[in-house]
């Protein structure tokens, strides 16, 4: 597991730091508040998160809707030492600074956790526990067919806050 | 995107223990070498006999290494409540060649006590483990080695009688891993309750934080902040479905840490009556708050 997070944490920073010269140059162009996506940004998104929304790792999609914002979800499914955790983070995405290729995001949204523990012993049944939550995420995101990001989050269940980070990995289409 | 999914959509982590055999109980007089247990009376035994109804206050205390035994004796002289406790069980308490005697020796000493010190490993040249301090005879310890991986420090539990008149108390004293997740902390402390008699008093430092662990590394935070993993009430609920009570469910956190309040220490009872429960959060000898329950004898 640690190699895995390892791994996406190195992608994620190695793909941020090694930006091209001539993608710097299709970046003359800032974001404007309200415009529309660019017919040639692609508009999809995939990727893995290691840490970030679902704990440990995630699968999340992301759709363009305007340069500046993005609506998408990571879900999540775990299983540690028997306990099972299922996570669904739906968010929405804006970019209130950056260029074509570099930018500036904040995400937010709602989060729903199961953990599910089943019992390891014939004399006890298990339990579960299930919760809503909210989640705030910022970070760097590199966009140019490689989608990588790099971010601290937090979240919360009510009483207090919980700092974490993720690293994301993946394509855009 | 097929390199993504490529990577599984479920992942699977954790090397714990499974359900083996129950343990065995060795006794205390058969074991020999570094890791013999010690064994001395009170100095002035209680010797009343216990009629029934009497109360008997039994504490749980992790002492974190024991090592100012003067302020720890004196932090709970102090407290009237902890004063008048009739049996301590300590966890990670230690004692070390150099020192001339056990902390538990020593502390039981200026408490007027009797103590059995169990060691469970060695430690540079002393060792560490467990102890018992009561104002009654101690009979029949014994110790059991607990399950445990390669990753995992060697744990024991350690159980006696402590003879209260004609009335045999079985009082087990455990101290479970640190950063595990709760189905592997249920079978480490299987084997030392899962074939106790009815009638049965298990006590110690549990662990039970809040979290769920990765490979005992990380603390998945964001699932804590939004579902309950705390261990606490889930191994509570695995003691209540073998027939203890729960009677220090409700006293609140026994460990503060960077703001993070757990209740890592516990009471289990069976087969008696159990009256008022504390934590008595005014000492800092230790990390822990000690814990203590008013059980009626019968």
């Amino acid at each position: 597991m640690r190699w895995a997070i390892t791994l996406a944490v190195a992608l994620g920073l190695s793909a941020a730091l090694a930006v091209p010269a001539s993608a710097r140059a299709d970046d003359a162009v800032a974001l404007a508040a309200t415009a529309p996506a660019p017919a040639s940004m692609a508009r999809h998104a995939v990727y893995v998160e290691a840490l970030g929304k679902g704990g440990l790792w995630g699968l999340g999609y992301a759709y363009q809707l305007r340069s500046w914002l993005a609506v998408g979800g990571v879900g999540s499914f775990t299983i540690l030492d028997s306990q099972r955790i299922l996570s669904l983070s739906p968010s929405v995405t804006v970019y209130p600074l950056g260029t074509r290729h570099h930018r500036w995001f904040v995400d937010a949204g709602p989060q729903l956790v199961r953990v599910a523990t089943p019992s390891p012993v014939p004399e006890w049944t298990g339990t579960h526990s299930t919760g809503v939550g909210a989640q705030l995420a910022t970070g760097y995101e590199y966009r140019a067919g490689l989608l990588a990001r790099v971010f601290a989050m937090g979240v919360t269940g009510g009483d207090s806050v919980a700092p974490w980070l993720g690293a994301d990995l993946g394509w855009t289409f | 995107m097929r390199a993504a999914l490529g990577l599984g959509l479920v992942l699977v982590a954790g090397c714990g223990i499974d359900v083996g055999a129950p343990g065995e109980w060795v006794p205390a007089s058969s074991i020999a070498g570094q890791l013999a247990p010690e064994i001395g009376m009170p100095a002035r035994p209680t010797s009343r006999a216990a009629p029934t109804g009497t109360s008997f206050r039994i504490v749980t205390y992790n002492v974190h290494l024991g090592e100012n035994v003067a302020r720890l004796a004196d932090e709970i002289q102090a407290n009237p409540d902890l004063a008048a406790a009739d049996v301590f069980l300590l966890q990670e308490e230690e004692a070390y060649p150099g020192e001339g005697s056990t902390r538990a020796c020593r502390l039981a000493a200026l408490l007027g006590a009797g103590w059995i010190y169990m060691p469970g490993r060695m430690k540079s040249d002393g060792t560490h483990g467990l102890a018992m301090l009561s104002r009654y005879p101690i009979e029949n310890a014994a110790m059991m080695t607990l399950p445990t991986t390669d990753d995992w420090k060697p744990r024991i539990a350690m159980r006696a009688d402590i003879v209260v008149g004609d009335v045999r108390v079985l009082v087990v004293n455990v101290h479970l891993e640190t950063r595990i997740n709760v189905t592997d902390r249920i079978l480490q402390i299987r084997p030392a309750v899962i074939d106790l008699p009815d009638d049965a008093i298990v006590a110690g430092d549990v662990n039970t934080n809040p979290f769920m662990w990765e490979d005992g590394e990380i603390p998945i935070l964001p699932t804590s902040q939004v579902a309950d993993t705390d261990q606490a009430p889930i191994l509570d609920d695995y003691m209540r479905a073998i027939g203890f009570d729960t009677p220090v469910a409700g006293v609140g956190y026994t460990h503060e840490v960077l703001g993070i309040r757990s209740r890592l220490d516990a009471i289990y009872v069976r087969g008696y009556q159990t009256k008022v429960a504390h934590v008595e959060r005014d000492l800092d000898a230790s990390d822990h708050f000690p814990v203590w329950l008013d059980v009626t004898l019968k």
